[in-house]
């Protein structure tokens, strides 16, 4: 699990590093939706082509994101699987009496490839912002909200502590797994009753230590006079340059060729 | 139940940025019935080292060897306590807590009963704790707790890590001594992770100091501390008190002639040198 990159900050020096945090959180934001909503092969596979050259300015290492991926592998091929055989349409093979279609490979392939796009779009994101200009990234793209007298400053920084604490509750599941293991709990083998069962092991101490853990960083943060609403100050402003104007140029591109395709 | 190590290397995350050699080629070998204390600085590899003995982790280069074989998984001989171990409870009573590894290992139902009282009395608690619940308890009856639910497994082999870190002196030394009990009346092998140096002094007849992956002193706790005191310093830790005292009298040019660090000892010793 350790492996899983998603919410770690890589620092390394890359376009895609030096881009202000807003312009990758409207990248990320449209980028999501484009994929979401993209129903033909042919739309993901620009999405890929897209992702891919994003991967490369990136820097991050694509072993990095194959480590990553192959933890969520049999998820991924499960939901094929699943749609091969429960789609209706026309039959490609018959298997003991279950018949895979055209259909169902079709919709499992593309849903494989827009999950896997989603997960590589987040990787990139969180690998390439730290989360205090993720913040800041919130904060602008809330803001309208300000004037519905929704908090924006508590909201977007609910938001950055959910990404940053991603990796934590990772290492903390790992550990947890390691001592119920160490209590003879498998996971990995046995009857699948039972290790649905062994995940309760898991998941019970994992949710009675994030709550503890959260009420200790609120305390921490409430000690030393947060406040998350009025106007605040930036160690680090952004600014917008035209590295940003040239990529969101290029995104409005992706989306009319996603569209148009 | 002898324990070795060959060539032993372990690494996190190999391929990704994120690499890290925890281990680098370690070879060991830990008799039946020691009681050994492993110290060094953070990240230094003493919880991977341990957490090898125990078959958590597959050595990326080496092997190890438990009694003769090379574990396949978690080694039912070897029992682990964990820093703060009580994060994984979850159960309504500290009876259903103790009774779950107990099960997992396909241990005889019947002498349940008496094993977990023994084990708890072991680490100075009552029956009375058996019905409550561990969310109820007090940090240092979780941990005490958290200890004897790997008593009652019966290993040969107790790997405690840092099992008194952020508790008061009582109940770390309620930990220790019953521990220590099981080495010494049941010649149960007794591996003790600490920042602590008193506790090693106290409770290991061999203690191995880490750092960076790999071992870099073995020896008795009354030599190698003072040996080595000044590596000690160097790596950020604080030999006993006990030590750096001689140390410091030493260098005043005081010979203090003592066959073990006791406290009388040293005292009978210090007194003998002042009268020349």
């Amino acid at each position: 699990m350790r492996s899983i990159p998603l919410g770690q900050y890589l620092p390394l020096d890359s376009l895609i590093h030096r881009l202000d945090p807003r312009t990758k959180l409207v990248g990320i934001v449209t980028l999501a939706i484009l994929i979401c909503t993209a129903r033909d092969l042919s739309r993901i596979l620009i999405l890929f082509i897209f992702l891919g050259s994003v991967l490369l300015l990136s820097k991050l290492p694509v072993s990095l994101i194959w480590r990553g991926l192959r933890g969520g592998l049999f998820i991924l091929l499960f939901t094929i699987l699943v749609h091969s055989f429960f789609t209706p349409g026309r039959t490609l093979s018959s298997l003991s009496g279950f018949s895979i279609t055209y259909e169902g490979l079709y919709r499992g392939v593309s849903i494989f490839l827009q999950l896997t796009a989603l997960f590589l779009g987040g990787i990139i994101f969180t690998g390439t912002t730290p989360p205090l200009r993720l913040v800041e990234g919130f904060r602008w793209i809330f803001s309208p909200l300000r004037f519905t007298r929704i908090p924006v400053g508590e909201l977007s920084l609910i938001m950055a502590i959910a990404i940053r604490f991603i990796p934590t509750l990772i290492s903390e599941t790992e550990r947890l797994i390691k001592i119920q293991r160490s209590r003879g709990i498998e996971f990995r083998s046995g009857p699948i009753k039972r290790r649905i069962r062994s995940l309760f092991f898991i998941i019970l101490p994992l949710f009675a230590g994030t709550f503890r853990r959260a009420e200790e960083l609120a305390l921490s943060m409430e000690v030393r006079c947060f406040r998350g609403m009025g106007q605040r100050s930036q160690l680090r402003e952004s600014s917008f340059k035209e590295r940003d104007l040239t990529a969101l140029f290029v995104l409005t591109i992706l989306i009319f060729l996603v569209v148009l395709s | 139940m002898s324990i070795v190590i060959e060539n032993l290397s372990f690494v996190y995350n190999e391929g990704t940025p994120f690499e890290v050699w925890a281990l680098k080629e370690i070879d060991l070998r830990i008799e039946d019935g020691e009681s050994i204390g492993i110290i060094g600085p953070n990240g230094s590899g003493k919880s991977t080292l341990a957490q090898h003995l125990h078959g958590l982790f597959k050595p990326t280069k080496g092997r190890v060897l438990i009694g003769d074989r090379e574990p396949v998984g978690i080694h039912p001989g070897v029992g682990f306590v964990f820093q703060s171990a009580e994060d994984q409870f979850f159960a309504r009573t500290v009876h259903e807590e103790m009774q779950l590894g107990y099960q997992n290992f396909g241990l005889s139902q019947d002498q349940f009963k008496d094993k977990a009282l023994e084990a708890l009395e072991m680490v100075g608690l009552s029956a009375d704790i058996f019905l409550r619940s561990p969310h109820s308890l007090s940090d240092g009856e979780k941990r005490r707790v958290a200890v004897a639910m790997t008593l009652i497994l019966g290993p040969k082999t107790l790997i405690l890590d840092e099992p008194t870190l952020g508790l008061d002196p009582l109940n770390a030394k309620k930990i220790l001594e019953g521990t220590k009990k099981l080495n010494h009346e049941k010649g149960v092998t007794f591996i003790l992770i600490s920042h602590r140096m008193e506790e090693i002094l106290e409770y290991c007849s061999r203690v191995l100091v880490m750092d960076r992956g790999k071992i870099i002193g073995d020896g008795p706790p009354q030599d190698l501390f003072i040996q080595e005191i000044e590596t000690l310093i160097r790596l950020g830790m604080e030999p006993p008190w006990l030590v750096r005292f001689l140390t410091g009298f030493k260098a005043k040019g005081y010979n203090i002639k003592y066959k073990t660090l006791n406290p009388e000892e040293i005292s009978k010793g210090v007194l003998e040198a002042l009268q020349g």
